[in-house]
This record gives C-alpha cells, sequence and structure tokens, in this order.
C-alpha cells in the first residue's frame, strides 16, 4: 500500500478541499464538486474527471469510503471520511497551522 | 439525453471498464448537472465548462490507464450496488461491437469521406460568384472598389506580388485589411484572376494589418515600391493576351495585332467575346438579370474592355473585335502609339464609359 508515503506529503488544494467537503458532512460527486467551488471562492473549479480521479485515490488510500445513500438512486453514492481519512486531514490542518503560525511571525516585521 | 450528454459518455469509454464500471454512471449524472448549471449562468460559462470538462477527461483518462486502483481491483471491497438488471446507461457499459459491424462502419466512413472529399474538390474548381462592381472611391491609403455585395475589389498600392509570384490582394479598409494569396502559375492566369474576384465575396471579412499583411503574404516590406500595373498586366487575362512581350506595354505592333490576339480568347469559336472569356467569372449557366448587370459592369469596369466593347452590350462582337485596333487606340491619351498601365489601369474613382 502507499499510504504510507502519502500520508506523510502535503496535500493538493483540490484533494485538501475534498477532505475538508467531506468533513462536514458525506456528500456526492456533484454537492462535492459545488463545495470544493465554494469553499474556494471560485478559485478551484474541478472538471468531473478531475474529482473522480482524486476520488479513486482517496479510494484507493482509504481515506475516504463509499456508500449508499438511503433513497438515493444508483448514480448518486455517497462519499465520507474514514478514521484513516480524519487523522491525515488533522495532521494537514495541523501542519499548515503551524506553517501559517511561522509565516506570520517572519512576514509580519518586514511588511511593517 | 443531450448530445453534450452523449459525447462525454462516448469520451467515458476511453476510461478502462472496470474503472467505468465503478464511477461511469455517477460522472454522467455529475457531468448534467453541472453542465445544465453552467448553461444557466450563460453561453460563456458553458464553453469554459466544456473545455474543461475535456481536459479533466483527457488527465482523468490517462492516469486512470497508468496507474493501479486497489480500490477497484477489490470491489468487494466497495459499497458498489448490484446490477439491478435495469441498464439506465448504456453507453458506459462494456460492450465491443461485432467485426463485420467495424467493416461496414470502416467502409461506409471512407464512402463518406471520399464523397465529402470530392464535393469539395468539385467546390473549388467551379465557383459560382457574381461579379458585381458597384461604387468606388480612394481611400488614400488603397483605392477601393466596392463590389456592390460584401465584398471589396481593391487596386493601386492594395495589391502587390511577391517574388515567387503570388499575386496579394490586400482588402478592406485601413487599418483594418485583409490579404488574399492568389497563385499565379504558369498557364493558370484565367484561374488566378477568376480566384482573385471570387475571394472578394467569400472572404470579405478577414482582417489584418496591413503591413503585417504585405510582409507575411508577400515577403516584402510594405514601404517597397510595388509594380502594381505590371501585377494587373498579368492576372488580367485580355491584356495579358494583349501584351504577348510582357514588357507591360502593348505597342504599336501589339494594338496593331489585336484582332488576332483576341480571336484566340474566343474559345467557343462563335465569334464574340463574352464577359467570361474576358476573365469575368460568373454563375455557369445562369441568364438572371443580376447576372446580366453583373456581366456589363465587368465588361464597363476594365477600360479595355470598354473601348473594345463600343456598344456597350456586354459583349465583343466579331465586327467590333475586327475594330479592336482602332478601340484601343481611342486610350492612347498621350497619342505616343502605345498604351501603358496609366492609360489601361481601372480608376475606381470614375467608371470607364
Amino acid at each position: 500500500m502507499k499510504t504510507g508515503s502519502s500520508s506523510t506529503a502535503p496535500l493538493s488544494e483540490p484533494v485538501l478541499l475534498i477532505l475538508l467537503s467531506l468533513a462536514e458532512q458525506p456528500r456526492h460527486g456533484y454537492a462535492i464538486l459545488k463545495d470544493v467551488e465554494e469553499m474556494s471562492e471560485g478559485r478551484v473549479v474541478l472538471s468531473t474527471g478531475t474529482l473522480y480521479g482524486a476520488l479513486g485515490r482517496l479510494l484507493d488510500d482509504r481515506w475516504i469510503e463509499r456508500f449508499e445513500e438511503p433513497e438515493a438512486s444508483r448514480d448518486r453514492q455517497a462519499y465520507r471520511l474514514t478514521a484513516k481519512g480524519k487523522t491525515i486531514l488533522q495532521a494537514e490542518v495541523a501542519r499548515l497551522r503551524h506553517l501559517t503560525r511561522l509565516a506570520s511571525l517572519r512576514a509580519s516585521p518586514e511588511e511593517a | 439525453m443531450t448530445m453534450l450528454l452523449r459525447l462525454y459518455c462516448l469520451f467515458l469509454r476511453l476510461y478502462p471498464a472496470d474503472y467505468r464500471a465503478a464511477f461511469g454512471r455517477e460522472m454522467a449524472g455529475v457531468f448534467e448537472r453541472a453542465h445544465a448549471d453552467a448553461w444557466s449562468h450563460g453561453a460563456l460559462r458553458g464553453a469554459i465548462f466544456c473545455i474543461r470538462e475535456l481536459a479533466g477527461l483527457a488527465f482523468g483518462v490517462l492516469l486512470a490507464r497508468t496507474r493501479h486502483s486497489e480500490f477497484l481491483e477489490h470491489p468487494a471491497a466497495a459499497t458498489v450496488p448490484a446490477f439491478d438488471g435495469v441498464p439506465l446507461f448504456y453507453t458506459c457499459d462494456d460492450y465491443s461491437p461485432r467485426r463485420s459491424a467495424l467493416l461496414q462502419g470502416g467502409i461506409l466512413s471512407l464512402a463518406c469521406f471520399s464523397l465529402v472529399t470530392a464535393a469539395f474538390e468539385y467546390g473549388v474548381n467551379h465557383r459560382t460568384f457574381r461579379f458585381m462592381p458597384g461604387t468606388a472611391r480612394d481611400t488614400g491609403q488603397s483605392q477601393v472598389i466596392e463590389t456592390g455585395e460584401s465584398g471589396f475589389l481593391a487596386f493601386g498600392k492594395s495589391m502587390v506580388s511577391s517574388p515567387d509570384g503570388a499575386l496579394v490582394l490586400v482588402l478592406g479598409h485601413p487599418p483594418a485589411i485583409g490579404a488574399i494569396d492568389v497563385q499565379l502559375g504558369a498557364g493558370s492566369l484565367r484561374q488566378a484572376w477568376s480566384n482573385l474576384v471570387w475571394v472578394l465575396r467569400v472572404r470579405p471579412r478577414l482582417r489584418f494589418v496591413a503591413p503585417a499583411a504585405l510582409q507575411s503574404h508577400a515577403g516584402v516590406p510594405a514601404s517597397d515600391p510595388v509594380d502594381f500595373a505590371a501585377v494587373y498586366f498579368r492576372a488580367m487575362p485580355v491584356i495579358a493576351a494583349l501584351d504577348a512581350d510582357h514588357d507591360g506595354v502593348v505597342s504599336a505592333a501589339e494594338i496593331t495585332n489585336a484582332q488576332a490576339v483576341l480571336k484566340t480568347l474566343d474559345k467557343n469559336h462563335d465569334g464574340k467575346l463574352t464577359a467570361e472569356e474576358c476573365g469575368g467569372s460568373v454563375v455557369p449557366g445562369s441568364d438572371s438579370e443580376s447576372t446580366k448587370r453583373a456581366k456589363l459592369a465587368y465588361m464597363r469596369f476594365h477600360p479595355v474592355l470598354a473601348a473594345l466593347d463600343a456598344d456597350h452590350d456586354g459583349e465583343i462582337s466579331a465586327a467590333e473585335i475586327k475594330n479592336a485596333s482602332t478601340a484601343l487606340k481611342a486610350l492612347d491619351g498621350n497619342h505616343d502609339g502605345k498604351l501603358t498601365a496609366g492609360e489601361i489601369l481601372p480608376k475606381p474613382g470614375v467608371p470607364a464609359q
């Protein structure tokens, strides 16, 4: 499994946004697409090919899982974070928080 | 199912079969909703959406075909529902056509391709254009003659010849200028002249900056002096025939020989020269009123033709051919016994009488 190597690497912005979208609640493909666009304020707009490429990788890594929503049609499978996915996301958020803190310490004096 | 969705499903077939089985239906569903959403925000958003989807699909296919997927390898681990017997999404199914169907499809495609190619070739060689000179004016940069329809015919500074023999016709009003290449190969002068007239209607909206057009199409700097008269002498069939030694002057001897030369242009040997035989490009077999007017306008536009066609009926009759030398001498404004470019080139501002 390649999860070992990928779990330590920084996440790309689309992947991070997908994970953040699913962290709030389980979503199906179209809802993820719209949520990512909304979260990034229109900066990241995924095509269906890119979205499902990313979802496929996340399924492979067992960061997310697919399940059938009750009362949903077959073309609307939903996705949710796994425990492993939550851990990875929290680690990434912690990394970004650390970076932000570092940036505020080092960049602020120069700006002033 | 919309045409775009069908196309999308067709593209999905580029994915591996197991990928399609796992995600194909979902992807089509998401595409359908995203597509409707994008187009509801206007055509531009819709077009951008289509381009993005195309690029995303190409990237996705590449990725799906090059990387190993554990999720797809162990479908039991995933919660993909079993097929319920209702084929809702045919085009993403793993379907292989019969060999005979492929063969028939190939033959049909070849036949269609051949037909289209033949039609295109026929269209190129049988252009249907009516030349209709209308008003004329001088814009300063180039002399422009409106054809009466949507095109422009430009003379003077707007017509140049490149070293390789290509004729470049620069069309339109400066600085919005269009340029057309007309190849002047040996033996194809009549066709070149026809082309030159034909482009006026078919390509009237070409837009280039004049210097760039001159440089890219003719290979000459726009500032260089160009012998436009030489181009006209080569392209205009009647003058090209009269100027036997191609020195850019219809000499006294050539004027005297005009009758014999004009007879060589009489392709159907009916003893007279029509507008077509004089280089006018008109609809074959058409005798409509507008075509007659176009022929008359063509014959009146070129001073040489207007002089030869003494009764201005749009044809140079046998009697007029016989009287050709006398008629041409009438164009010799300075009475030096020969016809130079200044006496022969059309004057756009004043239609020839």
